[in-house]
């Protein structure tokens, strides 16, 4: 199996960026319509009133707390599983992240649009947010509908910023081969990124810190998504189950969702050579993994449900294992357990990339469990999931073992010599010389060593952190950790500071209930830590990696293709012709001198 | 306040009376078939035996007004809240219309305002000026007519004296020919409604769900 390398990922990659198809805009017209008709369907709805909705009562949630219910769920493929992968340091990872990641957060943003379509007074939404107003009344922290604002709030900044730092050095990249107004947009967007051995192992570390407050935040998103139903005293809603089980079913969905999404960018984006069929393996392992724990969370409901017997609770199971709801159930436990089982439980299904267009839409939980107490003869809420699986079974099905006859023979793209260098990077007095490989660059390395420059006056640029070389190891000291915990710390206290001060300044009448809750505000107290840390740990990135390489500092386009340079920034006049001797002398080096 | 089973007839009269004081807009027969209705106050019906052997038993079924209400701690804005008199009031204004308390509650007694309201001419003539009218995308529910309650408390006030057991009465309970609806202050032992309430007959509706409701039932007796 050929890896491609340097020139020739970027030539791949930047392809679709730089060369726009009118497919492109044919599918831009086409989704677009899409979210035009989405768009008059909610002003219409504004404007002639809610009931158009089809919502009545006494159900009132539903398409779109289900819709959010599945688009946070889909959400949870990207940052949960790139972070938890970071973490282990699986190697296989890094083609399925970026696509993992962007998932996240596009998902999120669908999904966090739902919950303001489904309000009343949608205009009103920003009432959720807490800012001292005339009202003299803040947001009620006991609600789950505020925990869910704050934990979304948290995961879509820790996901975008998850998902934009690891994207500075391709930002980089884009910089230096693009031109025009794509080039300036890049400029800023890469925030002066040049490949210093500090920027990676900043970088690096930053990632590591997300990744560790990533997860928890995950999880907690989809658990405080099923306390908006488990805290409801409705029969089938109020269980404890539902944490876990939501958590569970989201990384379901969302690995689907993430197969999909790579199949579909595979095939269009002709990214054979990066996206293998080792990755929808892994992935299909994963997601088998998830839908036996689905399996295991439905089972374990029903039977609960069953041998505890209470009339409410037995009605909605009734409905939903053989009344009015069990086509939809059975459809559901068929297409989230049984199908995947078979497809991803035998090798010669899973290997198959056709079957992984499959399965996609699970958790599609109509969020609506059943009253049907004796009492109040409420209308039977279905607590019951749709879904919709399509085999696409042979299309495009290969095995494992052909990629390699598959891949073209891969050329290095020498076309990128003689660029100007970026804006913003002005040229320097300097003498450098570009390497291809790491033995000669820590040759050159150590010459300069050797020949009495301090390490501080040399500049090391490279295309991805090189560890196992000297050269790649210097400014590896941070306080970054230090640093997000002091973040974290501050997040606590601004929480502490808005559920108790706030409270006590406004104090409610909440029902004889003490004013500050403690176990509600954990969760607040809890997003918040983290938000704190993700934000000072970006901040830290940028402030102390990132910003001080702005200017006019040393660089040359060529590092984003896979050279590394080593070179010496503004050398004193007469050394220049030792540096240069020093720096040519490592077979393959082109010295360059400005 | 009380709601005597034995003595309610079914005769809807409290539901008219509610819409009638609550300034409650009638949603018109295509939205009600669909389960669009706004009744604050609703007369259930349990039939019970079989034909020709049937008893027929009516249940007036309003906001319960919880001490423990599911309704209260679900809305993220303060909407729903408990007021000082131990009312389970609800703030239009701070309402955003997340639905969530309708959903939490076990009683199904929490309306959606899925329409601005409207009336035929002349109806909007006899609207009450003493209570707010609600626009589209709000949650309303009984009151126990708060309008009433301050009005009293604020005359007992002028008068300089406390409030008297009887002095209050809802729209339901003053319309109900049958006095099956009695309201009153339950922390007073000596009035009617404490009496009514410590019957061996009273009940309260999903007790078992620990919400604390505020009104009591006393249940109908077997016939002899």
């Amino acid at each position: 199996m050929t890896h491609p390398t340097g020139a020739r990922i970027n030539a791949d990659l930047l392809r679709p960026l730089l060369l726009t198809s009118w497919r492109f805009y044919f599918l831009v017209a086409f989704f677009g319509f899409f979210v035009v008709a989405g768009l008059v369907a909610w002003v219409s709805q504004m404007y002639f009133g809610f009931g158009i909705s089809g919502i009545r009562w006494p159900v009132y949630w539903g398409f779109y707390v289900t819709n959010f219910v599945f688009w946070i769920g889909i959400s949870h493929a990207g940052t949960l599983i790139s972070a938890i992968l970071r973490l282990v340091n699986a190697g296989w990872r890094r083609p399925v992240t970026r696509c993992a990641e962007v998932i996240t957060t596009f998902a999120l943003l669908i999904g966090a649009m739902f919950p303001i379509i489904h309000l009343g007074r949608p205009w009103l939404a920003f009432w959720l947010f807490p800012y001292p107003s005339e009202r003299l009344i803040w947001p009620n922290f006991r609600s789950p509908l505020v925990w869910d604002f704050f934990a979304i709030n948290t995961y879509l900044t820790g996901s975008m910023l998850f998902l934009i730092m690891p994207m500075l050095p391709d930002f980089a990249v884009v910089r230096d081969k693009s031109v025009g107004l794509r080039r300036k947009i890049y400029t800023a967007l890469a925030l002066g990124w040049r490949g210093t051995p500090k920027q990676w192992h900043r970088l690096e570390t930053a990632m590591q810190i997300m990744a560790i407050a990533i997860i928890p935040v995950a999880v907690s998103v989809h658990t405080i998504v099923s306390f908006d139903f488990s805290m409801a005293p409705v029969p089938m809603w109020n269980t404890t189950i539902f944490g876990p089980y939501f958590v569970a079913g989201a990384i379901f969905s969302g690995i689907a969702g993430l197969i999909i999404a790579m199949a579909v960018l595979r095939k269009f984006l002709h990214l054979e050579d990066y996206l293998h069929p080792v990755h929808f393996e892994n992935l299909g392992k994963l997601m088998l993994v998830m839908g036996l724990l689905w399996g295991y969370f439905v089972f374990n409901e029903r039977l609960v449900t069953y041998y505890g017997n209470g009339p409410a609770e037995m009605t909605v199971f009734r409905r939903t294992q053989s009344g009015s709801f069990a086509p939809l159930y059975w459809t559901m436990v068929i297409c989230n357990f049984v199908m995947p089982l078979v497809l991803m439980g035998i090798r010669r299904f899973r290997t198959i990339t056709g079957w992984c267009e499959v399965l996609a839409l699970q958790l599609w939980r109509l969020p609506a469990a059943a009253g049907g107490n004796h009492h109040t003869d409420r209308d039977i809420r279905g607590d019951v999931a749709a879904l919709r699986a399509v085999r696409q079974g042979g299309a495009n099905h290969f095995n494992l073992g052909t990629q390699g006859r598959r891949a073209p023979g891969a050329e290095p793209d020498t076309a990128g010599d003689g660029r100007a260098p970026a804006r913003g990077f002005e040229a320097v007095k300097a003498v450098y010389g570009l390497y291809e490989d790491g033995q000669s660059a820590q040759q050159a390395f150590n010459r300069l060593r050797s020949s009495g420059i301090a390490l501080a006056d040399i500049t090391v640029l490279t295309a991805q952190p090189m560890e196992e070389f000297e050269f790649g190891n210097l400014d590896k000291a941070t306080y970054m950790w230090w640093f997000a915990c002091l973040g974290g710390l501050i997040g606590m206290a601004t929480a502490f500071g808005l559920a108790y001060v706030t409270e006590h300044s406004w104090e409610m009448n909440v029902g004889g209930l003490p004013v500050f809750a403690w176990w509600p505000n954990l969760i607040i107290i809890f997003e918040l830590t983290m938000l704190g840390a993700i934000t000072a740990t970006t901040l830290t990135l940028v402030i102390t990696a990132l910003l001080p390489t702005r200017g006019r500092t040393l660089y040359d386009p060529e590092v984003t293709d896979g050279m590394i340079l080593i070179g010496v920034e503004n050398p004193a006049d007469g050394a220049v012709a030792d540096l240069e001797r020093s720096l040519a002398a490592p077979t393959g080096a082109r010295v360059k001198t400005l | 306040m009380a709601a005597d089973l034995d003595r309610c007839t079914g005769c809807g009269g409290c539901v008219v009376a509610c819409h009638a004081e609550n300034n409650i807009s009638t949603v018109g027969p295509d939205q009600a078939a669909i389960g669009r209705a706004k009744h604050w106050l609703r007369v259930e019906r349990y039939w019970e035996g079989d034909f020709p052997d049937v008893r027929l038993k009516f249940r007036p079924v309003m906001c319960q007004h919880c001490d423990n209400a599911p309704c209260e701690p679900v809305c993220p804005t303060y909407a729903s809240h408990h007021t000082e008199d131990g009312l389970n009031a609800q703030v239009y204004n701070r309402c955003i219309g997340t639905r969530y308390c309708a959903n939490a509650c076990p009683y199904n007694v929490r309306f959606f305002d899925f329409f601005n309201p409207s009336w035929d001419k002349p109806l909007q003539l006899q609207l009450n000026p003493d209570v707010s009218l609600r626009e589209v995308g709000v949650m309303e529910k009984c009151t126990f007519c708060v309008q009433r309650i301050k009005g009293a408390q604020i005359q007992a006030k002028a008068e300089g004296r406390a409030v008297r057991d009887g002095e209050i009465q809802p729209a339901c309970a003053q319309a109900c020919g049958a006095r099956a609806l009695v309201f009153g202050d339950v922390e007073d032992p000596n009035s009617e409604v404490s009496r009514l309430s410590r019957s061996p007959r009273g009940s309260l509706l999903l007790e078992d769900l620990g919400t604390q409701p505020g009104v009591v039932y006393l249940s109908r007796q077997t016939q002899v």
